[in-house]
């Protein structure tokens, strides 16, 4: 299992490819229509831009000299509105340049967030959540500019470069080559550089990415952190890590920042070129019976400086597609992170449970080689209920993971009421399973929020009768809120016991076919959860149940007990069938009642 | 004044962002000069044919180009260079104040909103340091050097050009007003989609098992959108007065070109004097239309600086004393006198006293929610009492230093929280530097040896964050070998053993009674066999201590404890049958 934590960059296979931007293609060509206006407007700008100097050199050159000062104003105000036109059309092009933007970030954002809800624990359990968070949040914010305004930018500069080009020709042949001939060590110093900008611009996303896990986990878990005086380790890792990325940061800058003086400076020798040539070279063509050519000249330096500008803009835009790669390629690689867990395309809904459950010839391994279940087969009746006991490690939770699909098997098959469960849909499944994990996980939002999770449906009353099953009413209703009360993620404020009764609630509000307690009572106290028991005996009348606990008292009352060792059922009958058997069951209880007897004994 | 705040976390790299500035001045300079030499190298050189000075003349000009190229790389490298020394030291210290946070600050700040802080907002002030100061600067300059020259020409007309000024400033006073608002609305919302985002990350599994994906995108799609509209808004606003400032400086052209050109008729100028103003027409204009940006960005920056602040500044509740009365190492006494806790209205614990010698046992029991973890807590200090002491070698813990005080106490936790790196650095996680015999003898006591031999990796296997992927058993029994690492002279094990089986709980209580030096050892649990052994125990119910005695003692006594060992028992005895 390839797992990751903070001080691990993530490492990319794939090479840097057109493929990135080819792939972003699907969520710009929703928005073709606007491009195509941004596209068209800009076009407009470019061209009314052309007109400015025109009107400029007009007033200069001809109604100047012709003492006009009427056709001066007039000039002047067309001057001013044609301005207006070119700030206006700017205007609607920024409108929906960030409306598009914004568009496609939001699209790509969902699409991610959409993809992450398919994968499975792995993913999860294999790298720190703050890593998963960046991507979602920082990586897609970090591309909307290169994907709207860059590439229209891009594609309007070289539409610049190519008119002027033009111009130039017209001019003189030659003179454009000089122009030209700057351009090789542009590209030879892109070439140069490319690598190492690319590399540097991956490391910043992956030490970035670094230490907004190792903030996320710090936060998490700081109390820890206190509790094992760690804050000035802790300090200098985190440091090490802001070093780390000031360092790429940094050095990405270097390179990035010299791509302006390095084509700015070759700007500025073709420029002293053109005098050169123009004075000892092409002297011919520039120094006419004696006359310098300088309206020629000074065309050409002009054209010389605005086909450098493009150039400028370009290396920007270049620069930009470099980090907005760098980004990119994670956020497709959240996407092509394959959904090992998926509905079959011809997968069907299962129908309403009855209740049977089913293992033939279970085989699982997380990891090839390693088996967790070794060829697993039982039967379960509707309505029976079952408990799991055995060692630490011995595939209890396995079993119930593979119940409700979070797991395919590596082998056999699970059905339930005779439906093979890889072949319906996840969703029909786990929508009539109510499984209570080990983990409680509390949203942030009121007590009442976190108990209708499990049915959104429900009506107040109903979550409160939920709680009052599972004993969890008392001490909802004597918080400040009570059913109101805030609670933060994690549940911070509620002790473990409680965050298991309101998840109890939760899925007991789910009205499950099929009911899975993992070790779901554990931190409750015995006469909580004794209450609990009788509470729900009730309500699980006629359902399946699963559970795991390390209280016997807690299981030895459901209908079948199955012993679970190194992958296999050893043991399995009702309680008084294994404790005749003398088995491993049959150790284990009176290993424990040997201990409570021991003390009862001792406080006689 | 959040300017001087921002500049002073470049510490001693001021100089840099000073170098910078004086260097952004220089290229000014240079840059102005530039076209003077070509303005003479075409009217001096070319045009009468003069080439001996050709040469000459254009190596100055390649020199004034290269040394403008060159300030201004060293402008942005040096800017930039200063601004990274301020993010770092600035996310440095937000980072040591996050670990001097206590509950209570946790429970009102969401980890989204804090990550944002960290990291979207500096990242604003990182803007403003090396991107928004030295373009301040080049606009201040440019409007400086376009004033003098147009003054040192004709001080009428450049009054008339300059009277477009304040009206910029008007328009960008009013930008500054409203963007700001804006933005900040835009960035709660950021907070939001990152609070979502990470409570669904975080509770993937409960998402799965509810079949909530489609809720959850939904919640999901509520804040993005939300997000999308709030940026879009934000950014709409620049769109509103942008325009009528490029508007103004457009103007700059034409009063130019009108004015200038009517002034060259009627002879109150030269055309030459016209065509110097409008090639320095970009002097004005480039400040003008830099200023909006600038109003822009600047508002940006102090909505995020205000809250990068509000965290820095934020109180800690409890912290060390000024001065430290209490020892270095403590022998393990604990006393609690009188202690009362109470969260606003509600209490938690009322009056409770406690006598532990060093190197007993003591064992808490009671219902959910009675506030058993907040004896320990009370302990290490995470929260302080609201009347009472609570004294360790009869030293009031709020005398101690902090870290001195938590270095001396083991802890695990209910809540068992591991991070994503591997089973070696969780178990040294309080003793970084502790051999590998360490790691291996605290497993070994805490049961933990043989489950993390079979990982994959064994000891240098990663565990998911916050443990993901491991039974409760495992991640309780990693969390025991950590406390025991830090072999400290107070162990704190609360709840520490309710998800392993009664055999493994026994043969850790084993272990732990045969350690060659003995803890002050506090035991929280349900299950009676967890406590039992204990020198004393206290039962804890709704924040009293109800009962208190040895195993025999309570059992005499008949209440609470012996109710739930008769019950536990009981439960058992039933199904032994005959």
């Amino acid at each position: 299992m390839a797992r990751n934590k903070y001080n691990i960059d993530e490492e990319l296979e794939a090479p840097f490819d057109w493929q990135q931007f080819k792939r972003s293609l699907v969520y710009i060509k929703r928005y073709k229509k606007e491009l195509g206006m941004m596209l068209f407007l800009s076009i407009a700008v470019s061209v009314l831009s052309l007109l400015t100097p025109k009107i400029q050199a007009y007033v200069i050159d001809e109604l100047i000299p012709g003492n006009l000062p009427g056709w001066i104003v007039a000039l002047g105000v067309i001057y001013f509105i044609v301005n207006i036109i070119i700030i206006l059309i700017n205007r609607m092009c920024s409108k929906i340049r960030i409306r598009t933007g914004q568009s496609i970030i939001t699209d790509m954002r969902t699409d991610v967030f959409e993809h992450l809800q398919k994968l499975s624990f792995d993913y999860y359990d294999s790298r720190p959540h703050g890593k998963i968070l960046t991507r979602v949040i920082n990586y897609v914010n970090n591309v909307a500019n290169f994907l709207t305004n860059g590439m229209i930018q891009a594609v309007l500069q070289l539409l610049n470069l190519i008119f002027i080009f033009f111009f130039m020709l017209t001019i003189s042949v030659k003179m454009t080559l000089v122009v030209l001939a700057g351009l090789p060590f542009f590209f030879i110093f892109i070439a140069i550089t490319k690598p190492k900008q690319r590399r540097f611009r991956q490391l910043r996303a992956n030490k970035q990415s670094n230490t907004t896990a190792y903030l996320a986990e710090n936060i998490n878990g700081a109390k820890v952190t206190q509790a094992f005086v760690r804050e000035e380790r802790n300090k200098g890792i985190f440091n090490g890590l802001l070093e780390e990325t000031r360092i790429y940061t940094l050095r990405a800058v270097y390179l990035a920042h010299g791509m302006w003086p390095i084509s700015t400076l070759l700007s500025r020798i073709v420029r002293m070129a053109i005098y050169i040539f123009a004075i000892y070279i092409f002297r011919d063509d520039f120094i006419i019976d004696g006359v310098v050519q300088i309206g020629a000249i000074t065309a050409m330096v002009s054209y010389s400086n605005r086909f450098w500008g493009p150039i400028q803009q370009l290396g920007n835009i270049y620069n930009q597609l470099l980090d907005t790669a760098a980004y990119l390629e994670r956020i497709f690689q959240v996407l092509d992170e394959p959904v090992t867990v998926d509905d079959l395309p011809d997968a069907k809904p299962l129908p309403p449970i009855k209740g049977a459950v089913s293992f033939k010839d279970v085989l699982f391994e997380y990891e090839k080689g390693t088996p967790v279940l070794k060829r697993v087969s039982f039967e379960v009746a509707p309505g029976e209920s079952i408990a799991l006991v055995g060692p630490t490690g011995a595939g209890k939770s396995t079993i119930i993971n593979l119940l409700s699909r979070f797991y395919n098997v590596t082998d056999g098959q699970v059905l339930i009421d005779e439906h093979d469960l890889s072949k319906v849909t996840l969703r029909s499944l786990r929508q009539q399973m109510g499984v209570m994990l080990q983990d409680t996980f509390i949203f942030s939002g009121t007590i009442m929020d976190n108990i209708r999770y499990g049915r959104l449906d429900a009506t107040d009353e109903e979550c409160i009768a939920a709680a009052k099953a599972v004993r969890a009413d008392e001490f909802i209703s004597q918080m400040e809120n009570g059913y109101y009360t805030e609670t933060n993620e994690r549940g911070e404020g509620l002790s473990a016991g409680q965050k298991q009764l309101i998840s109890f609630a939760r899925t007991l509000l789910s009205d499950p076919r099929i009911l899975i307690l993992d070790e779901a009572t554990s931190s409750i106290d015995t006469n909580t959860e004794r209450l609990v028991q009788e509470g729900i005996a009730a309500l699980l009348k006629g359902r399946t149940s699963f559970i795991v606990a390390h209280r016997l008292s807690t299981i030895k009352n459901c209908d079948r007990i199955m012993y679970i060792e190194s992958g296999n059922i050893v043991e399995s009958g009702n309680h008084e069938e294994l404790m005749k058997a003398q088995g491993l069951y049959y150790k284990l209880y009176m290993s424990q009642l040997g201990q409570l007897r021991e003390i009862e004994a001792r406080g006689a | 004044m959040s300017f001087k705040w921002a500049i002073d976390w470049m510490g001693k790299d001021r100089w840099r962002l000073l170098l910078s500035v004086i260097l952004d001045i220089i290229g000014v300079a240079l840059m102005t000069y530039e076209p003077y030499i070509f303005m003479d190298l075409v009217d001096e050189v070319i045009m009468p044919q003069q080439f001996d000075r050709f040469i000459p003349m254009l190596g100055l000009a390649l020199l004034v180009g290269g040394l403008f190229v060159i300030a201004r790389y060293f402008v942005n490298i040096l800017a930039e260079q200063a601004a990274q020394t301020a993010v770092y030291r600035l996310k440095s210290e937000l980072f040591d104040k996050l670990m001097k946070q206590t509950t209570g600050f946790y429970r009102q700040n969401k980890a989204g909103d804090i990550i944002n802080k960290c990291s979207g907002d500096v990242e604003m002030i990182n803007h403003f340091l090396c991107w928004v100061i030295p373009k301040s600067v080049e606009a201040v300059l440019m409007l400086v050097v376009a004033l003098i020259v147009f003054l040192s020409i004709n001080w009428q007309y450049t009054l008339v050009l300059f009277a477009i000024t304040p009206f910029t400033a008007i328009v960008a006073a009013k930008l500054s007003r409203t963007v700001r608002p804006a933005f900040q609305a835009a960035r709660e919302q950021l907070s939001q989609l990152n609070t979502v985002v990470q409570e669904n990350i975080s509770g993937n599994r409960v998402v799965k098992a509810f079949v909530r994906e489609d809720y959850e995108m939904e919640k999901f799609q509520k804040e993005n959108q939300e997000y999308k509209k709030r940026n879009i808004d934000a950014n709409l606003i620049w769109l509103k007065y942008g325009p009528i400032i490029d508007s103004l400086s457009s103007l700059i052209t034409v009063v130019n070109l009108t004015v200038g050109g009517v002034l060259v008729c009627t002879g109150s100028i030269t055309l030459g004097q016209l065509t110097l103003f409008l090639s320095l027409a970009w002097a004005l204009n480039e400040p003008m239309a830099l200023v909006g940006q600038i109003v822009n960005d600047t508002q940006r920056f102090l909505a995020s600086i205000d809250k990068v602040r509000e965290l820095y500044y934020s109180k800690v509740d409890i912290e060390s004393p000024a001065v430290n009365r209490a020892p270095e190492k403590v022998k393990g006494d604990i006393t609690l006198e009188d202690v009362t806790l109470r969260f606003g209205r509600t209490v938690v614990l009322d009056g409770v006293n406690m006598d532990i010698k060093a190197g007993q046992t003591i064992g808490i029991m009671g219902p959910t929610g009675s506030g058993k973890t907040m004896v320990v807590n009370l302990i290490s200090r995470f929260v302080d009492v609201t009347s009472g002491s609570v004294k360790i070698d009869g030293v009031d813990v709020r005398q101690y230093n902090l870290q001195t005080l938590r270095a001396n106490i083991g802890m695990t936790m209910q809540d068992v929280f591991l991070f994503s790196d591997t089973v070696e650095s969780n178990i040294v996680y309080g003793v970084p530097d502790a051999p590998m015999e360490t790691v291996i003898q605290a497993a070994k006591t805490a049961d933990a040896d043989s489950f993390i031999r079979e990982m994959p990796d064994g000891y240098d296997t990663i565990v998911g964050e916050r443990g993901t992927g491991l039974s409760g058993g495992q991640k309780q029994r990693i969390s025991l070998a950590r406390a025991l690492a830090k072999d400290a002279p107070i162990l704190v094990l609360d709840d520490t053993t309710s998800a392993v089986d009664m055999e493994t709980e026994q043969y850790i209580q084993e272990q732990l009674r045969a350690l060659p030096t003995k803890a002050t050892t506090i035991v929280i649990a349900q299950r009676v066999s967890s406590v039992m052994h204990a020198d004393r125990i206290y039962i804890l119910d709704g924040g009293k201590i109800t009962e208190e005695g040895t195993h025999n003692e309570l059992m005499a006594n008949k209440g609470y404890y012996y109710n739930t060992c008769m019950l536990q028992h009981g439960l058992l005895e039933e199904g032994v049958g005959d």
